[in-house]
């Protein structure tokens, strides 16, 4: 979900060739104080921040192991020895979502750093080289577009066993192809500005035109769709747990907590069971939106307000 | 940056962008007219209208096929007996009944079976149905060339085996044009020799729902081997039974109409409908009526019980639910780990919670029926986690072996509690032991044709139905992949124990002897036997005359005496 | 751009090869085949000697999977998707059976997405970082963050079964003569699910286009000529802005051939999605090709359509 166009820098104001190095450290002090600006974004980060703490602390917050059975408590609500109640295993509901959320939330860092990094290095071929890598790289992308991902997830995790490292490999490998266009069609328009044109003209060329010039101004919608695919990845793990391939039991994570809720007498009497879990998601996939869309606005300076 | 909340301010901003307070109230008009719009197109019926014809809907499972030679689930033959009727059915006590037949005659030595078909009786397009289309069923049916399972269950019948058998013909065998165990002596009876004496063969004939009788003027025509894929297997328009088949909407639902011209007397409900749904949806549509009947999961009966509109029956299920062990692997050949894996789960904490009491705790396969009962001098297993590390230690077993449940999930949400309930109480007693999800097919493949599992979490069979039963699980000439005993346990005893059991007419004999079975079985805990459930069903108050199957999983087995008040 | 049309064409042809030839390869490996998915455990014991072996070479199983990958290629390429394996019915039939409920569906889904996303995407981008626009936002973000089964489940609960509003589930209302509002009814619930999660990316994107093409010349232009804000934002920048969102429904093309598994199932929809799982939990090879192969057509397709708007809007991407 990143802008449709290529026209990310203004009309050609800036003076060619003394402007470059001024251009480029004006952008980065920006970057932090135009995403400051933006209220949804900071609140967003906020939130994240407390749910990756909570994440990482589990072990020490959560006063039951997320395994540990008590069949006397099965499917209780709220008391103070288990807050949040227990599940239909006699579990505390409280621990299982702090450890889900270790789970959840390293489900989509790890498929989505895979998969970025394919892309980048991919996109990045054939937005410089152009011609036949251009032509090679968009039709594997195509080919791999074409997998009916549904079909292929399903298939690896028959063949390769329905883990949650499985789970990460399929979305890390078959989700490349949107990163890959996006940055090739950022080179390929930012390979005639005057900027570029500025940087040849001095001698600068191949890997450190690339590097240096071409990659960190095309990165910026890379950076938000990468954002949004985190996201994006942690509501695909509770989609492939409703159909049984996510992450498997009894390790929790917040979509296999949802999915063990799917009942129309949890649903009407025992809120405990999928309002956690469902507030989490909501939660976490919000936040890190709203940091993409802040990001977004913060490194695209001329979408701001007028 | 405008963040005043004041109806004016909006408006004055909404004007200075070109936008007029007439733009405002229409944006607001088209929202409230669509807002009334969806209040009045709002009220649904109150489930299915009151109409002159009766209707009543049952949840169903997605059918492969409706053709009786080839349907391997019991949802679609327990459909197929109400659409093609079937000479002689199970009832509830599961004592062949006659069905399409007037009387069963079996000789003195239970080699001929006489059945005498009612008269006048036709198929819905007006053809009457006579023994040559029972005969032609039977043929199709042991005709390798049409690829029926029901081949295997009729081998018995004199001449059967080298019937159409081209592969018999390259081992010297010729091959036969017609089988001679099959005679038709006149229109309304048909005689079925055996080649030698079993007392089973009527239990075979009609085993589940039985076996639909086709149209021989329909299908007669049509080579066996194109019958699997003939249009008619999922659109049987001429059959014969008390229900006729209406029309089948892919993966929505089956439905079918009671057959005015059925020689038994045309069912009272005039309308099937069976849906095709999930069953959180299903009971959705309990509630709303629209659905009437539907197996109910032990979790939301409590809730299914505080509607209005639907009563609750629970009778005990012929099933039970057992982990079977994989004793093809020699770390599963220890007998004190197996009982110590008996020890570590807390069944009855299992069944009071996750269960709601609504099952037994069982100890062995044979539990059933009444005048077996429960066989007396069993080890009880008592849930005791001290115990069973004990004897997990003594037993030499080597603790890091990694053990895998494996299990389908999304199935039975009980199951899927339960399997983790098990798996961390294992745990707790030093198995290292994982939950393996797979789906049925590589299940199949897994516990039929390649061994590859160490525990299997299975619940089903009827083995409340009859002792004998559980023989097909633990005799040894029932390895998998031929027959059901997956486990590959093997003890002659207990083969000849069940051979002797089979043979003896005195029922307090066989259950002398199958006490001795359940013994040997207790003790050396092939299984781990974990308990028989109830089945639950959640029926509307409009349906009347639907009794719950006991010994067998047959919802529908007197579906053609159902009615609905109201 | 003739010729470079041309020749994507021609290269997709390999493209299509590789990416059968890929499925079929992965599709086999995974454990058991349509024969083992045929067998219900319960009545393994029943089926007699033979069966398994039977079946397998009924379905041509025993050959070795090149030549059966070769067989499917030769008839598909003549345009026959064969027989499915569970059920022995024509895949095209059963395909075409399939496709009219999942288009009715995806159809209604994309033009609702539309139809709340632009309105919201517009008065959001001249409105900026006003409470519209937070609004828009929040809304808009919440709903994509509810994992949808669960969204659909609340949805009935809500809708149908506690307020009685809407069906629960279907095309239609089982036994009842068809009609139209019926159909409208049954179509609203599970449109809506998906719909609010589709609209949702289609208001950022409606948004940043028309921020976008606001700060463009042509519009300072419009504005220094004396033509009211109206006209210059409604008359001008709109259409402009629009353009673009046609790359994102021309690369959504092929999730509507494909339908969705998920609320497929719980609202019991016939379509393309239920199809697909069904096969590939049964091993289905054909059917699964099948789908595949569509599915594939599909994406090339809008893929193209998505390049060809790409390279119109800015004109400075040469296509070589």
């Amino acid at each position: 979900m990143a802008q449709a166009s290529g026209t990310s820098e203004g009309t050609g104001d800036t003076a060619p060739l003394s402007a470059l190095a001024g251009h480029e450290k004006r952008r980065s002090g920006g970057v932090w104080r135009r995403f400051r600006r933006h209220r949804l974004a900071v609140i967003g980060s906020t939130v994240l921040l407390i749910l990756a703490i909570g994440a990482l602390a589990a072990p020490f917050i959560a006063s039951f192991s997320p395994y540990a059975i008590d069949l006397r408590s099965y499917r209780t609500g709220p008391s103070d020895a288990h807050w949040l109640g227990t599940d239909s295993a006699g579990r505390d509901v409280f621990s299982r979502l702090l450890h889900a959320g270790r789970v959840s939330l390293s489900v989509g860092l790890v498929a989505v750093t895979i998969y970025t990094a394919i892309g980048i290095a991919l996109g990045a071929l054939a937005g410089y080289y152009g011609g036949w890598v251009d032509s090679l790289v968009m039709r594997l992308a195509d080919v791999f577009l074409s997998f009916p991902s549904l079909i292929i997830i399903i298939t690896l995790a028959s063949v390769l066993g329905p883990s949650i490292y499985n789970v990460m490999l399929a979305i890390g490998l078959l989700g490349w192809p949107p990163i890959a266009r996006l940055l090739r069609g950022e080179l390929l328009s930012l390979r005639e500005r005057e900027f570029v044109l500025g940087a040849r003209a001095s001698g600068c060329g191949g890997a450190r035109l690339v590097f240096r010039h071409l990659l960190p101004n095309a990165m910026a919608p890379v950076i938000v769709a990468a954002t949004f695919g985190i996201a994006y990845a942690i509501l695909i793990e509770a989609g492939l747990s409703f159909l049984g391939l996510g992450v498997q039991p009894p390790t929790p994570s917040w979509g296999n907590m949802l999915t063990d809720a799917q009942s129309l007498t949890v649903l009407e009497s025992m809120p405990w069971l999928w309002l956690p879990p469902g507030i989490m998601i909501a939660l976490a996939v919000l936040s890190i939106n709203f940091i993409g869309d802040g990001l977004r606005d913060a490194l695209d300076p001329y979408l701001q307000h007028r | 940056m405008a963040e005043s909340w004041n109806f004016d301010r909006i408006v004055a901003e909404w004007t200075a962008r070109g936008l007029n307070r007439r733009d405002l109230m229409k944006l607001i008009a088209g929202g409230s007219s669509l807002t009334a719009m969806m209040t009045l197109l709002g009220t649904r019926p109150e489930g299915v209208a009151a109409q002159e014809e009766s209707q009543v809907s049952v949840l169903w499972s997605k059918p492969v096929t409706l053709n009786p030679l080839f349907s391997t689930s019991g949802s679609e033959q327990q459909i197929e007996r109400l659409m093609f009727g079937t000479v002689v059915k199970m009832n509830d006590a599961l004592i062949p009944t006659p069905d399409l037949a007037e009387s069963i005659d079996v000789s003195e030595d239970a080699t001929v079976y006489t059945f005498k078909l009612r008269s006048g009786m036709t198929f819905t397009d007006g053809t009457p149905l006579t023994s040559a289309d029972v005969i032609f069923t039977i043929e199709r049916a042991i005709d390798p060339r049409s690829g029926s399972f029901w081949r295997g269950r009729l081998l018995g019948i004199v001449g059967a085996s080298s019937y159409n058998n081209q592969e018999g013909a390259a081992a010297g065998t010729p091959v036969a044009q017609a089988i001679t165990g099959l005679a038709a002596p006149d229109d309304l009876t048909v005689e079925i020799t055996l080649s030698s004496p079993d007392a089973a063969f009527l239990p075979i004939f009609c085993n589940f729902a039985g076996l639909g009788i086709l149209p021989k003027h329909i299908l007669g025509e049509v080579a066996p081997d194109q019958l699997q894929g003939h249009p008619f297997s999922l659109a049987p328009t001429v059959t014969g039974g008390p229900y006729k088949f209406v029309r089948y909407e892919t993966d929505q639902y089956l439905e079918v109409e009671s057959n005015a011209s059925f020689a038994g007397g045309a069912p009272a409900i005039d309308r099937l409908f069976l849906r095709i749904l999930t069953p959180e949806v299903g009971l959705a549509q309990l509630e709303t009526g629209e659905l009437d009947l539907m197996s109910l999961p032990v979790a939301e009966a409590e809730r299914v019980r505080g509607l209005p509109n639907v009563t609750v029956t629970a009778v005990p299920s012929p099933s039970m639910d057992f982990l079977a062990l994989n004793l093809q692997r020699p770390y599963l050949q220890n007998k004190q780990m197996r009982q110590a894996m008996m020890h570590a789960i807390d069944r009855e904490g299992i069944v009071a919670s996750v269960l709601q009491g609504e099952a037994m705790v069982v100890n062995s396969p044979i539990f059933g029926p009444d005048w077996m009962g429960i066989p007396e001098g069993l080890n009880l297993y008592e849930y005791d986690p001290d115990k069973a590390t004990q004897l997990l230690n003594e037993s030499g077993f080597d603790k890091n072996q990694r053990l895998e449940i494996m299990h389908i999930p999304g199935g039975n949400p009980a199951m899927d509690a339960a399997v983790v309930i098990m798996q961390e109480q294992l745990r707790q007693v030093g198995f290292n032991i994982d939950i393996l999800q797979v789906d049925v097919t590589e299940l199949n493949t897994r516990y039929i044709q390649e061994a590859n599992f160490d525990l299997f979490y299975n619940a089903g069979g009827v083995f409340r139905a009859d002792p004998n039963i559980s023989s097909t699980y633990f005799l040894t000439r029932n390895f998998t992949p031929g027959g059901g005993n997956g486990s590959h346990y093997s003890n002659p005893t207990v083969d000849d124990l069940y051979a002797q059991g089979q043979s003896a007419s005195d029922q307090t004999e066989r259950k002398r002897i199958y006490t001795e079975v359940a013994k040997i079985l207790n003790d050396e805990a092939p299984w781990i036997y974990l308990w028989s459930p109830n089945s639950l069903f959640a029926v509307s108050n409009r349906l009347q005359g639907f009794a719950p199957p006991s010994y067998s999983n047959n919802k529908f087995w007197n579906a053609e005496t159902w009615t609905v008040t109201g | 751009m003739g010729r470079y049309l041309l020749r994507r064409l021609i290269i997709s042809i390999p493209v299509l090869f590789g990416i059968t030839l890929v499925t079929y390869v992965i599709v086999n490996l995974a454990p058991g085949d349509p024969v083992s998915a045929m067998i219900d455990p319960e009545q393994i014991a029943n089926l007699g000697p033979g069966w398994l072996e039977q079946q397998r070479a009924a379905l041509g199983l025993d050959k070795p999977l090149p030549v059966r990958y070769l067989l499917w290629l030769k008839e598909a390429a003549q345009g026959n998707l064969g027989f499915s394996y569970s059920d022995r019915q024509p895949i095209a039939d059963k395909i075409v059976e399939r496709i009219w409920p999942t288009l009715k569906l995806m159809l209604t889904v994309q033009v609702l997405a539309l139809l709340i996303a632009v309105p919201i995407g517009v008065l959001s981008a001249v409105k900026q970082y006003s409470w519209i626009d937070y609004l828009a936002t929040i809304f808009g973000f919440t709903t994509i963050s509810i994992p949808s089964f669960f969204l659909a489940l609340a949805a009935i609960f809500v809708f149908a079964v506690k307020l009685r509003w809407l069906p629960t589930a279907g095309m239609n209302t089982i036994g009842h003569p068809p009609s139209i509002i019926d159909s409208i009814e049954h179509l609203i619930l599970p449109a809506a699910v998906l719909g609010l999660g589709q609209a949702a990316p289609l208001i950022r994107y409606t948004r940043s286009s028309m921020l976008e093409t606001v700060r463009q010349d042509y519009v300072r232009v419009a504005r220094a000529k004396g033509l009211t804000e109206r006209v210059v934002v409604y008359g001008h920048a709109l259409r402009n802005a629009l353009i673009p969102l046609v790359t994102v429904i021309a690369l959504n093309l092929p999730q509507l051939l494909g339908g969705t598994v998920i609320i497929e199932q719980i609202f019991a929809w016939p379509g393309m999605g239920t199809l697909a799982i069904t096969a590939v939990r049964g091993r289905d090879y054909p059917t699964i090709m099948a789908i595949n192969l569509i599915g594939a057509v599909a994406i090339v397709i809008s893929n193209m359509i998505a390049d060809l708007v790409y390279a119109w809007i800015d004109p400075r991407i040469k296509y070589s």
